[in-house]
């Protein structure tokens, strides 16, 4: 797998809170920080634009 | 146990039993019992994700327990089960936000507002100012001290009584605009469902749909000071044409106040009315008798100001004295009560000063 599909996979289940030992220890081996960070900045703004669409989106349709 | 005794214990239990109200109110409008309905929704849920989560731990503990040679099995993670237990949540508490903010937008919903009413806290008592009409005027306690301080028997609605309640009409909507004026009060009226903070230099907004006449009590609560638990809410719900006759008589009464105010008043009426003004404005602070609470308030008898120069006494109880608990009393009070409190101080509560002011001098 690409190093940075993987960060991304990685950076997915750290928002969700689940990882497991085996993808822990691959990442921590051969994973490169600053890919990780930018994708845990990336979900970040994702995740806001998420819940601030949402909510647009709720407003807009009791309206 | 004997019948008797059932009987007899029964008659201790049961009347106890309906003064004890353990669940949230149901209220008096549409959107008290929406409230209502959504803590019961996810009351049961909760109940239901309590009996199973328990029911499963409970069981698991006595069935597979040591004395029948249970084994712990020893293992570090399953990725498959922490996914179910983190979504299974997630999902639960997406399905009660729906119906939950339904509501929620709902109660935000101030728009279109038959009568504005703005809600300022005071240490310690209630303004309400109707927006739309020129009606303003403060809410105070109304139990005697005498009760507070257990010389005379407690009414049912102690420490849940005013002297001028608040009054709205019925099925139409009332949007409250709510402030304060010196810390942070809370607006709470149960059967309306509405619980709002006073905020100094804030205005939060809640509005109301009365569906049925009636008298409804709530308190301040959020914690204000010395007198918090004496600064109760007593809301009127009338039907539109006793709303408009109430209406009216408060602009006749402004009128009669002005015309009150512009008489001359004997002295020793002056002094007898000042009286009551003064336990029901004054003496939470300056106490009945005069002797205030050293430390936090000063006393009356034998104050410097209050045996001095008239003007001075007036300017205070006027004007107030601004970064302490002394508040400007210019517009709670009517000219009248300002110069019969001011005539009585100086006349009563051990003070002998022979002076008085009337109220068309403290108009000035
Ligand atoms: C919330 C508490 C509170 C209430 C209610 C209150 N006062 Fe005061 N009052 C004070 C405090 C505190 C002071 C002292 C202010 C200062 O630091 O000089 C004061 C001072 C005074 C003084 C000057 C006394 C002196 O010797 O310094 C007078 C007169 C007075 N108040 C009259 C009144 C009257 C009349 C009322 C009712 C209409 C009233 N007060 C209600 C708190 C209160
Ligand atoms: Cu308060």
């Amino acid at each position: 797998m690409k190093l940075w599909l993987r960060a991304l996979l990685s950076t997915m289940s750290a928002f969700l809170g689940v990882q497991s030992n085996e993808r822990r220890e691959r990442d921590f081996i051969d994973g490169k920080f600053p890919v990780f960070v930018a994708a845990g900045i990336t979900f970040t703004l994702l995740f806001l634009l998420a819940v601030y669409g949402l909510v647009q989106f709720v407003l807009w349709s009791v309206d | 146990m004997t019948k008797a005794m059932v009987l007899a214990l029964s008659l201790f239990v049961l009347p106890a039993k309906a003064d004890w109200q353990v669940n949230m109110t149901q209220g008096v409008t549409e959107l008290s019992r929406e409230i209502f309905d959504l803590h019961m929704l996810i009351f049961w849920i909760c109940v239901v994700i309590g009996v199973a989560v328990f029911g499963v731990m409970f069981y698991s503990i006595f069935k597979h327990r040591k004395s029948k040679g249970a084994v712990a099995e020893h293992w570090h993670e399953n990725t498959t089960v922490e996914v179910i237990w983190t979504v299974v949540p997630f999902v639960i508490l997406i399905s009660m936000a729906v119906p939950a903010t339904a509501t929620l937008i709902n109660m935000y919903d101030t728009s279109e507002a038959d009568v504005d009413i703005q809600v300022t806290g005071y240490q310690w008592k209630w303004r309400y100012q109707y927006l739309n009409e020129d009606i303003d005027f403060f809410s105070n306690l109304s139990t005697p001290r005498d009760e507070i301080n257990n010389v005379q028997v407690k009414n049912s609605n102690y420490l849940l009584e005013v002297d001028k309640p608040l009054v709205i009409p019925v099925n139409k909507k009332v949007r409250f605009l709510i402030t304060s004026n010196d810390v942070i009060h809370s607006w709470w009226v149960p059967n309306f469902a509405v619980k709002k903070d006073a905020i100094p230099g804030f205005v939060n907004e809640s509005w109301v749909r009365v569906e049925e006449p009636g008298i409804y009590r709530g308190q301040c609560t959020e914690l204000c000071g010395k007198e918090h638990g004496f600064m109760p809410i007593v809301v009127e719900v009338k039907a539109e044409a006793d709303y408009a006759r109430w209406v009216a008589d408060q602009k006749a009464m402004k009128l009669i106040s002005a015309g009150a105010a512009s008489q001359n008043y004997a002295v020793a009426d002056l002094i007898a009315k000042g009286e009551g003004v003064y336990n029901a404005a004054c003496a939470g602070c300056h106490q009945v008798n005069g002797q205030g609470m050293p430390g936090a308030f000063p006393a009356i008898t034998a104050s410097a100001i209050a045996t001095g120069p008239i003007q001075k006494h007036l300017d205070i109880v006027l004007n107030g004295k601004a970064g302490t608990a002394m508040q400007a009393f210019k517009q709670q009070l009517s000219a009248v009560d300002l110069a019969a409190v001011v005539t009585f101080q100086r006349n009563g509560l051990g003070n002998s000063v022979g002076d008085s002011i009337q109220p068309s001098a403290v108009q000035q």
